[in-house]
C-alpha cells in the first residue's frame, strides 16, 4: 500500500512575521516562483518550440509566430514588430505604441486570424480582442542594449559582456494582461488545462516566448547568431506599476495560497533530520552563485542599494554559520534560518529562499496548491463577540493605529481617469481623496470594531443595521480561515512603501534583479538564466543566475 | 463580446460609483457575472444599479424576516437570512424579485416564491458558463457611465507621481 502521509514539518513562520510589508518587500524568487513552475511542466511534457512564421523586414519590421505544445494543448505567441518613432517610446503605462506586441493565442491562428492579431496587438488597449486570446503584452527595445548588440553582430562580434550583464535583457514588457482583459480569455477557460492550471501560468509562457522573440529578431537585424552564453543570459525586462498592489489586496485567497506554499515548503526543508554529502555541497554552491548574483546586483535607487550592501556585507557572515558541524548536525536547516535571525531582514528572506533550492522532491508538488477557485464568503450565524474575538485575535496591526491622525491616513489610492490605471495620492496635498479605491482595510476593519457589540448578536442581523461594515466583516472572517490572505500594514500609511507589494508578487513570477524608480515603480528581469528553447531537458538550475562568461 | 472578468470588474466599480458600499458592490458584481454568465437579463443589474440607495429596515422574528430598502441593499441581507436559518423572508417590492432571486443563487440558494415572500426551496440553479458574454450596449453604457464616477480627473501632480515612474522610463 502506498504511503500517503505528508512530509513532516515544522511550525510554519507566523503570519503576523510574514505579512508585514517589511518583509514582504525583501522576498526573493524561489523554485516555487510560476515561471519554475512552468519550465519544470515544459520539460517534463517535453515540449518543443517551433517558429512557423517569420516574416521580417531586414530591419526587423513584421511578425512572426511561435508554437508550443503544452498538456495536449497548443498555444501559439504572435509577436509583431513595429517602427516606432523615437519620440513616441516610453515605457510607462500610457503610452500609446510599442516596439513590439504580442498575443498568446489559444491553438495554432488560421491566416485570418492572424491578420486579425497583427492588426489589433499593436493597438493593444484600444483593440478589442477574443476569447482565444489568452493573453497580451508589449515590450519596448532597450535602448540602452538592443542597438549596441545588433552593431555588434553586424561588425562580426558577440556584444560586451559588460553591457549585457549590466542591463540583462533585450527588451522590457511594460505590460502583461491576462484574465479577460480586454475581452481576452477569461482565466476560466484555462483554469483546468494541465501546465496552465497554476496562477499566472499563461502569463509566463508568453514572457518566456516573449525572450526567445527578442533574441531572434537581435540576431535576424544584426545578420549572425549570439552565442548561447549570451543568449542564456539575456532575459526579458519588466517595468511594473501599481497595478500590481490592489491586486493581491483584491485576491486574499490568492495571496494566502501563494504564502501558505512559500511557508509550508520552508517548514518542511526545516524538519529535515539530517543532509548527506551531496545536499551539502549543492547548499555550499548556492551560497556562493547567491554571492555572485550580489555581488552583480547593481541598482540605483538609494533604499533598495542599502538593503542590498547589507546583505552583501553580511553574506560572509552567514556563509561562516554553514559550518561542518551545522550541517551534519540534526535538523540542519532549522538550526539555519533560526540563526538567520541575527541578520537583516533581507538577508533572513534570501537564505529562506536559498534553502528551499535543493529539495524540489520534497516542496515542488505543493505548488499545485498556489491557485485557488474560491472567494472570500461571509458566514451571517457567527456571532459578534465572536467577530470581536478575532478582530482581537488577529487585527491588532490594524486596530492600533489612530486614522484621524494626518500619518495613518496620509495616501489615498485612487483610480486616475484618463489612463485608468491605480495612483496613490497625498490625501493632505491633492484632489480626489472622495473617490480613493478602498484598500484602507485596516481602517475599514477598525471602524467595524467600533461598532461591533460584544454581544451574541448574529453578524447578520449586525449587517442589516450597519451594512456599511459588510466588506470588513468579510474580511476578518476570511483571515481567521486563511491567515495569509492579508498584508498586516496600513496601506494608506505616510511610511507605507507599496514597492514592497510589488516586490512580494514579483518574486512569486520569478522576478530578480528588482531595479527601483521609485517607491511605486521597480524595474525587473525575468527568464535571466532561463533554459532556452532547445535547452529544456536542463530547466530546473537557474535560481538567481549570475552572468555567465 | 465581453469577458466575465470584464462584466464582473466593471459592475464592481458601477456598484461604487452608484454609491453602494463596498461590500454590497461586492456582491453586486458576482450577480451581475452570474446573470450574464447564465444568459440571463443584465438589465436586472442596471436597475438595481440605478435605483437610490435605500438603508435596509428589517424586521427578525422567529417565522422569517421582513426586510424593505433598495434591491442592491437588501439582497445581502436576505441571503444572510437563509444562511442564518431563517425559513422565509419578505420584501417590500416586487420589482426587486428578479435581482434577489439572482443573488440568492449566487449564494447557492434554492427558493420557492410567494409574491414577495420567498422561502428555501428545491429550485434549480442554474450555473453559469465561462465567458465571452454579451451586456446589450445601453446596459454597458449605463455601467461605464457610473464606473467613471470612481475615476479621478487627472492632474499635473497625478500624471508625474501617482505612477511613481514620472512621465518616462525609457530605458
Amino acid at each position: 500500500m502506498k504511503d500517503l502521509a505528508l512530509p513532516a514539518q515544522k511550525a510554519l513562520r507566523p503570519p503576523a512575521k510574514v505579512m508585514r510589508l517589511r518583509r514582504m518587500g525583501a522576498a526573493f524568487p524561489t523554485r516555487l516562483s510560476f515561471l519554475r513552475t512552468l519550465l519544470r511542466r515544459l520539460a517534463a511534457d517535453n515540449a518543443t518550440v517551433t517558429r512557423p512564421i517569420w516574416r521580417m523586414t531586414p530591419e526587423g519590421f513584421g511578425h512572426a509566430t511561435y508554437q508550443v505544445r503544452l498538456g495536449g494543448h497548443d498555444y501559439t505567441l504572435v509577436a509583431v514588430a513595429t517602427d516606432l518613432p523615437a519620440e513616441e517610446r516610453t515605457d510607462r503605462v500610457i503610452a500609446t505604441a510599442w516596439d513590439t506586441s504580442y498575443v498568446l493565442y489559444d491553438g495554432i491562428p488560421t491566416e485570418a486570424e492572424l491578420a486579425r492579431i497583427v492588426t489589433d496587438a499593436p493597438r493593444q488597449e484600444a483593440a478589442r480582442f477574443g476569447p482565444r486570446d489568452l493573453v497580451l503584452s508589449r515590450a519596448n527595445k532597450s535602448v540602452r542594449l538592443f542597438d549596441h548588440v545588433v552593431a555588434a553582430l553586424r561588425a562580426g562580434r558577440q556584444p560586451d559582456a559588460d553591457r549585457l550583464r549590466r542591463t540583462g535583457y533585450l527588451m522590457r514588457t511594460t505590460a502583461v494582461y491576462g484574465n479577460g482583459k480586454f475581452g481576452i480569455a477569461d482565466r476560466g477557460r484555462i483554469a483546468a488545462r494541465p501546465g496552465l492550471s497554476g496562477p499566472f501560468m499563461a502569463e509566463m509562457l508568453a514572457v518566456w516566448l516573449i525572450r526567445g522573440f527578442t533574441h531572434d529578431l537581435a540576431e535576424h537585424i544584426g545578420g549572425a547568431p549570439l552565442s548561447r552564453v549570451t543568449r542564456r543570459n539575456l532575459g526579458i525586462g519588466n517595468a511594473t506599476g501599481l497595478g500590481m498592489a490592489p491586486f493581491l489586496v483584491n485576491h486574499p485567497l490568492l495571496l494566502d495560497a501563494w504564502m501558505q506554499v512559500r511557508e509550508t515548503a520552508i517548514a518542511r526543508v526545516r524538519a529535515i533530520p539530517a543532509l548527506d554529502a551531496d545536499r551539502i555541497g549543492r547548499i555550499y554552491d548556492l551560497v556562493t552563485r547567491a554571492a555572485g548574483h550580489l555581488a552583480e546586483w547593481e541598482v540605483p535607487d538609494h533604499i533598495a542599494a542599502d538593503r542590498i550592501a547589507t546583505i552583501r556585507a553580511e553574506w560572509p557572515d552567514f556563509a561562516a554559520t554553514l559550518t561542518p558541524e551545522v550541517l551534519t548536525g540534526p535538523e540542519p536547516i532549522d538550526r539555519i534560518i533560526t540563526q538567520s535571525a541575527q541578520f537583516s531582514v533581507d538577508t533572513q528572506e534570501l537564505i529562506a529562499a536559498l534553502m528551499l533550492e535543493p529539495f524540489g522532491d520534497l516542496v515542488d508538488g505543493l505548488t499545485d496548491c498556489m491557485a485557488t477557485p474560491f472567494v472570500p464568503d461571509l458566514d451571517p450565524a457567527m456571532t459578534c463577540a465572536d467577530l470581536a474575538g478575532l478582530i482581537a485575535r488577529d487585527w491588532d496591526w490594524a486596530c492600533a493605529a489612530d486614522y484621524n491622525s494626518a500619518e495613518a491616513c496620509a495616501r489615498f489610492w485612487y483610480v486616475s481617469e484618463a489612463k485608468l490605471e491605480p495612483r496613490l495620492g497625498d490625501r493632505h496635498a491633492e484632489d480626489g481623496a472622495d473617490l480613493e479605491t478602498p484598500l484602507d482595510i485596516a481602517r475599514q476593519v477598525k471602524a467595524l470594531a467600533c461598532d461591533l457589540p460584544d454581544d451574541a448578536t448574529p453578524v447578520g442581523r449586525f449587517l442589516g443595521d450597519y451594512p456599511a461594515h459588510r466588506a470588513a466583516v468579510r474580511r476578518v472572517q476570511t483571515l481567521a480561515a486563511h491567515p495569509y490572505a492579508e498584508i498586516r500594514d496600513n496601506l494608506i500609511g505616510a511610511d507605507c512603501l507599496p514597492i514592497d507589494i510589488l516586490r512580494c508578487k514579483l518574486a512569486f513570477f520569478g522576478a530578480a534583479r528588482f531595479d527601483p524608480k521609485s517607491d511605486r515603480w521597480t524595474r525587473i528581469t525575468l527568464c535571466q538564466g532561463a533554459p532556452l528553447f532547445d535547452e529544456l531537458d536542463n530547466a530546473d538550475d537557474w535560481w538567481l543566475p549570475v552572468a555567465a562568461h | 463580446m465581453l469577458s466575465i472578468n470584464e462584466v464582473q470588474g466593471t459592475a464592481l466599480k458601477a456598484a461604487r460609483g452608484a454609491g453602494l458600499p463596498l461590500g454590497q458592490a461586492e456582491d453586486l458584481s458576482r450577480v451581475a457575472a452570474y446573470l450574464v454568465g447564465i444568459g440571463g437579463d443584465a438589465g436586472v443589474v442596471t436597475a438595481a444599479l440605478q435605483e437610490p440607495v435605500r438603508a435596509v429596515q428589517a424586521s427578525w422574528d422567529a417565522d422569517g424576516v421582513s426586510v424593505s430598502g433598495s434591491a442592491a441593499m437588501i439582497a445581502p441581507v436576505i441571503c444572510d437570512a437563509f444562511r442564518m436559518g431563517y425559513a422565509s423572508v419578505t420584501f417590500d417590492d416586487l420589482r426587486h424579485s428578479s435581482y434577489i432571486g439572482a443573488a440568492l443563487a449566487v449564494a447557492g440558494v434554492p427558493l420557492w416564491w410567494d409574491g414577495c415572500t420567498i422561502g428555501r426551496g428545491d429550485s434549480e440553479i442554474l450555473p453559469a458558463k465561462p465567458g465571452p458574454v454579451t451586456v446589450p450596449q445601453p446596459d454597458w453604457d449605463i455601467w461605464l457611465a457610473l464606473a467613471s464616477r470612481t475615476y479621478v480627473p487627472e492632474t499635473e501632480t497625478s500624471r508625474r507621481d501617482g505612477a511613481g515612474a514620472g512621465l518616462t522610463d525609457n530605458d
